[in-house]
C-alpha cells in the first residue's frame, strides 16, 4: 500500500511539475502569440490591436516556433507517446493552435510516436499563427523526429507548402517495407477556389523523402483512414461555362505513393 | 455774235500789219482756203474718239458698255463743246461722264473677254475742227466764193491738218473720276485658316476701285497688330480676287478687326476680320486605363475649327492601396476640329487617379478627363475570377467581388495589415487571376470603379468570396431563411474570419453563368457566431 502510494505521490509530483511547465510556457506562447495574431471577433479590440512590424513578426513566430520546439524535445526526453506530445503542445498552443482556429479542416498539433527500423521516431505538426482572423499567416511546421543512439535528434523539418493552410496530418499505411507514411493536408485559407494541397511523406528512421505531391485541387476536402484516402473536389470543364465536375477519388498508397484506385462523379 | 467776232478779229488782224506776221505765223492755207489766226473762230469738238489705253496691251480697243452690251464706237460724237476766242493755244474742256452704275469695258470688239473698269485708262483722243464762217476772208482765201456760214467748210486732215489740233486727254474711266471720291472697296470676305489668337491663314475677298494705273495693289492693313504675311491678286474677273496671308499674334485677344487696303485712291472701307475665342473640350470625362492599353483616346474638340494639336498635361490625384504610381503619357496628335490623343499609362502594375487636362495656344480645356488606371492586378482579378462567372453584363457581381477585396484595407487588423491590391491579390487567395496584361471592358471599368471608390456596390464588411455549387446555395438558402447560427458546410468556403465567419448574399449579383443557378458569388464577413445568424443577405 504503502509502495502504491509513494508511487502514486511521485506520479502526482511528476504530473505537476509538467503541468506547471506546461502552463508557464504555454503563458508564454499565447502572450507572445497574442503580440502577432489577433484572432477575436470583437471590434473594439480588432481597433486596438497593432501588428508589429515584419521583423518584429518574423522574430516573433521564430521564437514561438523554438519555444514549440523545445518543448517537443523536451517531452521526447520523458517516455513520449503520441497522445502525450499531443496533449503538450495542445495545451502549449491553446486557443491559437490552427485546430482551434480551423477545427473543421485541421488536426493540429499532430504527434504520433513510432518505430521504424528498429528506432523510435516522432512524427509531428504544428503551426504558428500570425495576422489575423481574415485571412492569417499560417506558418506550417512538420517535424520528424528519431532516437538514434538513444538520443531525440530532429531529422527533419518539411511542410513549408503548407503556409497559409489549414492543413491536417495523419499516417497512412506505407507501400514501401521501412518506412513510415505521413499524409498532410492542406486547404488554402481565403481562397477563391478552396484549394487543396497534399503531401506524401516517408520516414525511415534517419532521413525522410517526399513521396507523392499533389496541389490545385479545388474545393478538396480529405477524409483519411489508415488504408484509403477519399479526396472529394472539383475540376473544371474544359469549355469554362458549364458547373465544374464533382468527383470522388478514392486512393490507396502504392509504390509511387497514394494511386487512384476509384473515381465517382457525383454529378453524373 | 459770230459775225461780230469775226468782224473783231479782222480788224485785229489789219491792225498788227496783217502781211509778214500772219503769213510766218497766223496764215495757214489749204486746199479750203487759208485761215488766219487772227480770225475769231469757233472751236467745236465735232467728234472725240474714245479708245482704251496700252496698259491693257492691246493694239487699239475701244468700249464696251457690259451693262448695257453698247459698244461704244471710236467715233463716240460730240460729248462737249467749247467755244474760245482765244488766240494762240486753244483750250478745251472736252469730257466724258460714264454712265454711274455701268460696267466699261476695253479691248478691241469682239475680243472683249477681259473688262478692267479701273484698269484701262482712257485717253481721249480728240480731233477738233473748226468751222468758221470769215466774211472778210472770202475774198482773202479760197474758195471763191467763200463758203456760206450756212454752209461751213469742214476742214479734215489731210487737208488742212494745220489746223486739226489733237491731243490726248486722259481720263480714268473709275468712278473716282481721278478726285478720290470713290476709294477702294472691299467685300465677300471668306477666311481659311485659324481665327484664332496664334493662328494663320488666309484671307480671301473681293476689291473694287482697287488700282490706279501702275499702283498695284496698295498697302493691306489688318488692325489689331495682326500681320500681313504676303497678298496675291487675281485679276481674271472683277472684283479682283484678293488673297492676303496673316499671321494673328498669340497675344491678341479675341474681336472684330478690320482688313483695308490703302490705295493711290484711297482707303477702302473696312470688312471684318473675326478673331475667336479657342474653346477646348474634351471627352469623355472618366476614362479607365490599363498600363497594358495602347489603345484608349481622349477626344479633344476645339471651336471654332481649326487645325491643332492639343497638348495635355496630366495632375495626380491620388492612388488609393497601390505600391506605385503610374505615369501618363500622350500621343502627339494633330487634327482639324477633334483630336484624338491616345492615353497610355506606366509602369506596367503600376497605378494612380489622374486629371488629364487638353490645353492649346493658352486656351484650357472646359473639363479635364479623370484617368483612372487601376493595379493591374485587380483588373487580372476581375477578370478571370468574373469575366466568365457572371453572366454577361453583370458588373455588379465583378465590382462586388473587388469591393469585398478592397474592404481587407479596412480591417488590417483581420488581415495581417494587407493594404494594397498588389499584397492582398496573391495567386494563392485568389484561384482566378488571368494574365491578361490589358484592360478589357467591362473589367477595366469595374477595376476603376473599385480603385475608385465610384463602385456603388456595397458588400457590407465582407472581405472574401466564394461561387457556391448549387447543393451549396441550397444549404445556404435553408440557413437564411432559418436564421440559424450554425454555419452551413458548403465547398468553395474560403473560411476567412475562421469560426467567426458569416455568410453575406447580395441579392443583386446574377446567378452563375455556368447554370448552376447559385449567386455568382457569396461573400464573407466578420460575425459574432453566438449572436448572429449564419447567413445574412443584403440588396
Amino acid at each position: 500500500m504503502n509502495k502504491y502510494l509513494g508511487l502514486l505521490i511521485f506520479l502526482s509530483l511528476g504530473l505537476l511539475r509538467l503541468q506547471g511547465q506546461g502552463t508557464t510556457d504555454a503563458q508564454r506562447y499565447r502572450a507572445k502569440s497574442g503580440e502577432i495574431f489577433f484572432h477575436s471577433a470583437d471590434s473594439e479590440q480588432a481597433n486596438r490591436f497593432a501588428l508589429p512590424a515584419r521583423a518584429g513578426i518574423e522574430n516573433a513566430v521564430g521564437g514561438l516556433h523554438d519555444l514549440v520546439q523545445i518543448s517537443i524535445e523536451t517531452a521526447l526526453k520523458d517516455n513520449p507517446t503520441s497522445d502525450s506530445i499531443e496533449s503538450m503542445l495542445r495545451n502549449l498552443q491553446g486557443e491559437v493552435s490552427l485546430n482551434s482556429i480551423y477545427p473543421e479542416w485541421s488536426n493540429i498539433p499532430f504527434a504520433d510516436v513510432a518505430n521504424i527500423n528498429g528506432t523510435q521516431v516522432l512524427a509531428s505538426a504544428f503551426a504558428v499563427l500570425s495576422g489575423g482572423i481574415g485571412i492569417p499567416e499560417i506558418r506550417p511546421y512538420v517535424q520528424f523526429y528519431s532516437k538514434a543512439s538513444g538520443t531525440w535528434m530532429l531529422v527533419a523539418e518539411v511542410g513549408t507548402e503548407f503556409a497559409g493552410t489549414a492543413f491536417s496530418m495523419n499516417a497512412v499505411r506505407s507501400a514501401v517495407p521501412g518506412e513510415l507514411w505521413y499524409l498532410v493536408w492542406g486547404r488554402a485559407i481565403g481562397d477563391t477556389g478552396a484549394r487543396l494541397k497534399m503531401s506524401l511523406y516517408a520516414l525511415d528512421g534517419r532521413q525522410t523523402r517526399t513521396v507523392w505531391q499533389r496541389e490545385n485541387i479545388r474545393g478538396g476536402t480529405v477524409e483519411v483512414s489508415h488504408d484509403e484516402i477519399t479526396l472529394d473536389y472539383f475540376e473544371p470543364m474544359a469549355d469554362g461555362i458549364a458547373p465544374p465536375r464533382h468527383l470522388r477519388e478514392t486512393l490507396r498508397p502504392g509504390q509511387t505513393g497514394l494511386e487512384t484506385f476509384k473515381t465517382e462523379y457525383l454529378d453524373q | 455774235m459770230k459775225w461780230s467776232h469775226c468782224a473783231q478779229l479782222f480788224c485785229i488782224l489789219t491792225s498788227l500789219g496783217f502781211g509778214g506776221f500772219a503769213t510766218a505765223q497766223s496764215l495757214q492755207c489749204g486746199d479750203a482756203g487759208c485761215l488766219d489766226f487772227t480770225s475769231t473762230v469757233t472751236v467745236t469738238a465735232s467728234y472725240v474718239r474714245l479708245h482704251s489705253y496700252a496698259q491693257a496691251d492691246y493694239v487699239s480697243s475701244d468700249y464696251y458698255d457690259i451693262t448695257t452690251n453698247a459698244y461704244l464706237y471710236q467715233d463716240y460724237g460730240v460729248v462737249a463743246n467749247q467755244t474760245t476766242t482765244t488766240m494762240g493755244d486753244n483750250t478745251v474742256d472736252l469730257w466724258v461722264i460714264p454712265t454711274s452704275g455701268h460696267y466699261y469695258q476695253g479691248g478691241a470688239y469682239g475680243t472683249l473677254t477681259a473688262y478692267y473698269r479701273e484698269y484701262v485708262y482712257s485717253n481721249i483722243d480728240f480731233i477738233w475742227e473748226w468751222e468758221y464762217y470769215d466774211p472778210f476772208s472770202y475774198a482773202l482765201v479760197a474758195p471763191t466764193p467763200s463758203p456760206s456760214p450756212a454752209d461751213p467748210v469742214d476742214y479734215t486732215e489731210p487737208e488742212v491738218p494745220e489746223y486739226i489740233e489733237s491731243s490726248v486727254m486722259t481720263m480714268a474711266l473709275s468712278w473716282d473720276y481721278g478726285d478720290s471720291t470713290a476709294p477702294p472697296t472691299l467685300s465677300g470676305l471668306t477666311v481659311s485658316g485659324a481665327q484664332v489668337p496664334g493662328g494663320s491663314g488666309s484671307i480671301s475677298l473681293y476689291g473694287g476701285y482697287l488700282t490706279t494705273r501702275n499702283a498695284g495693289l496698295g498697302t493691306v492693313n489688318i488692325a489689331g497688330g495682326i500681320t500681313v504675311t504676303g497678298y496675291t491678286y487675281d485679276t481674271s474677273s472683277y472684283p479682283w480676287l484678293i488673297t492676303i496671308t496673316y499671321q494673328i499674334p498669340s497675344g491678341t485677344s479675341p474681336g472684330n478687326y478690320g482688313v483695308t487696303v490703302l490705295t493711290a485712291w484711297g482707303q477702302s472701307n473696312p470688312v471684318t476680320l473675326t478673331v475667336f475665342q479657342i474653346s477646348l473640350n474634351q471627352s469623355p470625362s472618366t476614362l479607365d486605363l490599363s498600363t497594358g492599353d495602347t489603345n484608349k483616346t481622349i477626344t479633344t474638340t476645339i471651336s471654332p475649327s481649326i487645325g491643332f494639336t492639343p497638348v495635355f498635361s496630366s495632375g495626380f490625384q491620388s492612388n488609393p492601396n497601390s505600391t506605385c504610381n503610374a505615369n501618363l503619357g500622350f500621343s502627339n496628335r494633330s487634327g482639324t476640329g477633334s483630336v484624338n490623343t491616345t492615353v497610355t499609362a506606366g509602369v506596367a502594375g503600376c497605378s494612380g487617379i489622374f486629371s488629364a487636362l487638353a490645353t492649346y495656344n493658352g486656351a484650357v480645356s472646359q473639363s479635364a478627363t479623370t484617368v483612372i488606371v487601376p493595379p493591374q492586378i485587380l483588373i487580372q482579378m476581375l477578370y478571370g475570377e468574373a469575366h466568365g462567372q457572371a453572366s454577361i453584363g453583370d458588373n455588379t457581381s465583378q465590382r462586388a467581388i473587388g469591393v469585398a477585396t478592397r474592404n481587407r484595407f479596412s480591417q488590417p487588423t483581420y488581415f495581417s495589415g494587407v493594404t494594397t491590391y498588389q499584397a492582398a491579390i496573391t495567386s494563392s487567395q485568389f484561384n482566378g487571376i488571368s494574365n491578361i496584361s490589358n484592360g478589357p471592358t467591362p473589367d477595366v471599368d469595374n477595376a476603376a470603379a473599385v480603385f475608385a471608390g465610384t463602385d456603388g456596390t456595397p458588400v457590407a464588411n465582407a472581405a472574401c468570396f466564394f461561387s457556391p455549387t448549387a447543393s451549396g446555395w441550397t444549404a445556404i438558402q435553408t440557413a437564411l431563411q432559418s436564421q440559424t447560427t450554425t454555419l452551413p458546410s458548403v465547398s468553395f468556403d474560403p473560411g476567412c474570419y475562421s469560426t467567426n465567419r458569416q455568410f453575406v448574399v447580395k441579392q443583386s449579383v446574377g446567378t452563375n453563368a455556368n447554370g448552376s443557378g447559385a449567386p455568382a458569388f457569396i461573400f464573407e464577413q466578420l460575425r459574432n457566431p453566438s449572436a448572429n445568424p449564419a447567413v445574412v443577405q443584403i440588396p
